[in-house]
């Protein structure tokens, strides 16, 4: 249905986010990973392939060579009907291993009409499971015959972040292909090139670097930004180095900074008050601390029991806001152990 | 009307405070086709929810503050209903999911997928009302999005790109940490930061200039102060003093502090005034009594930790912050609240009297 949807020509031009009007449409597009494109490329002129595990970080591409790959291998009229897409957004229990795939599965293809001769048109389907790692494991056993019995007419494609995710005899079927994260110099040619489509100005061009920097290798996230920025800028909102921070979600260097003198201040009271400040501004403390650990590390001053210490607290601190605690709690305890640390190194020292 | 209503900021160009958010908002609503989706993140009381109204309104002109109060059933695969409280208009739909609890899944599947399958009504109609270069999509405001359960966060991920063509997101949290990254990384995140003393003090005084009474400003830097920057709050305090002191408000009036504050800055000092099992039974119903009044066993415990440490040493402040978080993350993972919250005031006062047998032997 949402497919359907997203092809009415009266809706698509204008309206759809640029991650997804951006997406490649051939292989060839795909930035940077060469590896599996070269693979995937193999695979569209012989025709065969195998079955596939695409795991890697998010926003690498794994989503988009999928679909990529589908494209090609199928006329545009053909390719909605061969290939059937499930995501997380779609009820994926083990009923549904069981009906819906299992029947999408074994249904057989017709052959192509003639006017598909530029498509190598493979005598197969495909069947995408993006983000297989929230699959469940009862319907990941109950994938594993599936996937063998109906090997003849369909082809599976998992993707997920985490390949520990899915289940050992599920991922020893597939062809695994790890993703990078995205270097900035691949990514920066890709973004340039949809700032020109989209006429952004020098201004926000300059802005590009910095982008790519607060994406840290997460195309998604880049070309997110990018649309923010060029939209904000086109109502007349100023966009600067400080704000596009924000519009990442992530606490700008000047935060950071604050947070880390109050830390050597030697104050239990002045770091409190600081961290006060800084959950009443609404920046996150997950975030913070992923900023401070860096700047723990190379600290000069820390001896290296304080530093290992920190880090064990910081994991801590983490698991628990993950599992519900408050963030200005979690968030005090780290540096009130980094404010006694801080202290302790200090009467060493001297 | 309480004040606190009467005075919220209908339009974007109203807000007081922020005004680097309210331009950017507005630069948005001036071109919605490209507007992504959005996620606001910020304290309570910080002016969030005023902040996507008045964005609603920009984008869909009036009819988006004709607002409706729907009761939906939701069916699940396993045939559990599940009943959800909804605010609707024409063109916007507000929900908070995690009402539903374990089956908030099911309810981001259906109302996205039901949002989006059908166009904006208001973008095709020729109604007067439609303003020029209003938006063509719906809007679907999810509040509380850090309550959703990892699931239905992994829900969003792809919904929220499948169906970008014809309706956006608005995802409203407090704890911007429990939101997975995915979601984070798709849309344009706008944080409201609780306002300052001083422009909560400006707000009050414009309230008292409609309001046509006089505010001294210490009373106002007072209220400001106790309100621990949460607007809301805020106007509520003056709104009490107001009636209070029956319109003559004078400068030196004491700001009234609520009771349940009051509670725990009384429990807090005896305990520290004696640590006897006695005494623990005597904070035992104390505590019972305030979750009795429901006030949230992690809001008890902050509050509780702070009122101890104000006149600790700072060796001391460290550990009961240690234990404060120990046990508050206890609070999360369990179920009975109680259990954990005696169990701080048990170690406060284990921790406190070592400290004392310590200072004196």
């Amino acid at each position: 249905m949402s497919d359907e949807l997203a092809t009415q020509p009266t809706l698509v031009q204008d309206n759809r986010p640029w991650v997804e009007r951006y997406r490649p449409k051939s292989l060839q597009e795909v930035s940077h990973q060469t590896e599996v494109v070269a693979t995937l490329q193999n695979a569209v002129t012989t025709g065969r392939l195998p079955h596939l595990l695409l795991y890697g970080p998010p926003g690498s591409g794994k989503t988009s060579v999928a679909l990529a790959l589908c494209r090609q291998l199928w006329h545009p009229s053909q390719w909605r009907r061969r290939v059937l897409e499930l995501n997380a957004s779609d009820e994926r229990g083990i009923s549904v291993v069981r009906n819906k795939i299992k029947h999408f599965a074994s249904l057989t293809v017709a052959k192509g009409n003639n006017d598909m001769e530029n498509y190598p048109n493979p005598p197969f389907k495909i069947i995408i499971l993006d983000e297989a790692d929230t699959v469940t494991p009862d319907a990941q056993a109950a994938l594993r015959r599936i996937i063998e019995a109906h090997s003849k007419i369909t082809r599976f494609i998992l993707i997920c972040n985490y390949v520990t995710r899915v289940i050992e005899p599920l991922a020893s079927r597939c062809a695994k292909f790890r993703f990078q994260s995205l270097p900035p110099s691949s990514m920066k040619a890709r973004l340039e090139w949809i700032a020109n489509e989209q006429n952004c100005s020098e201004s926000e061009k300059d802005l590009l670097d910095d982008i790519l920097e607060y994406a840290d290798g997460d195309m998604r996230q880049a070309v997110t930004t990018l649309q923010s920025v060029h939209s904000l800028a086109a109502g007349g909102a100023k966009v600067d180095k400080a704000a596009l921070a924000e519009i990442a979600g992530l606490p700008p260097p000047a935060i950071v900074d604050m947070l880390w003198t109050a830390l050597l201040s030697n104050s239990f009271d002045t770091m409190e008050k600081v961290v006060e400040t800084l959950s009443a501004e609404g920046f996150s403390a997950q975030l913070l601390l992923s900023a401070l650990v860096p700047k723990l590390v190379t600290d000069q001053d820390l001896n290296e029991l304080s530093k290992a210490e920190l880090a064990i607290r910081i994991a801590e601190a983490e698991k628990n806001m993950i599992e519900g605690g408050d963030e200005q709690l979690q968030l005090l305890t780290v540096c009130s152990l980094a404010v006694s640390c801080f202290e302790q190194s200090k009467t060493i020292n001297q | 009307m309480l004040w606190v209503d009467k005075y919220r900021p209908v339009k974007l160009d109203d807000l007081s405070y922020h005004d680097t958010i309210s331009q950017r908002l507005s630069s948005l609503a001036s071109n919605p086709e490209s507007m992504p989706h959005l996620f606001f993140y910020g304290p309570a009381g910080a002016g969030k929810k005023t902040r996507i109204t008045a964005l609603l309104g920009s984008l869909y002109g009036p009819g988006a503050s004709r607002l409706k109060l729907d009761k939906r059933t939701f069916t699940t695969p396993t045939k559990r209903t599940v009943e959800l409280n909804m605010i609707t208009s024409n063109y916007h739909i507000e929900i908070s999911p995690g009402d539903a609890g374990l089956n908030d899944r099911f309810v981001i599947q259906d109302v996205i997928k039901e949002m989006a399958s059908n166009k904006n009504v208001g973008a095709s109609a020729t109604s007067s009302e439609r303003k020029s270069g209003a938006a063509t999509f719906k809007t679907v405001v999810l509040v509380e999005v850090d309550r959703l359960s990892r699931q239905a966060q992994a829900a969003l991920r792809r919904t929220m790109e499948k169906y970008a063509s014809t309706c956006r997101l608005i995802l409203v949290c407090n704890n911007q940490s429990k939101v997975i990254e995915p979601v984070r990384s798709r849309c344009l995140g706008i944080r409201v930061a609780a306002p300052t003393e001083d422009e909560i003090c400006k707000v009050l005084k414009s309230v008292s200039i409609n309001e046509s009474f006089m505010l001294p400003d210490e009373l106002a830097i007072n209220i400001a102060r106790e309100s621990s920057r949460n607007v809301r709050r805020a106007i509520l305090m003056l709104e009490a003093c107001y009636v209070q002191k029956r319109g003559a408000l004078t400068k030196d009036q004491p700001v009234q502090k609520t009771d349940w504050e009051l509670y725990i800055n009384q429990l807090a000092v005896e305990i520290t005034r004696e640590q006897t099992p006695q005494r623990l039974m005597a904070a035992r119903e104390k505590l019972y009594e305030l979750l009795v009044n429901c006030i949230p066993a992690n809001v008890i415990i902050k509050t509780l930790a702070k009122e101890l440490m104000k006149n600790l040493d700072d060796s001391l402040k460290r550990e009961v912050i240690e234990w404060a978080a120990f046990y508050e993350h206890r609070i999360s993972l369990g179920s009975k609240e109680i259990f954990h919250l005696e169990a701080f005031v048990a170690k406060f006062m284990a921790v406190y009297k070592k400290y004392l047998n310590d200072l004196f032997a």
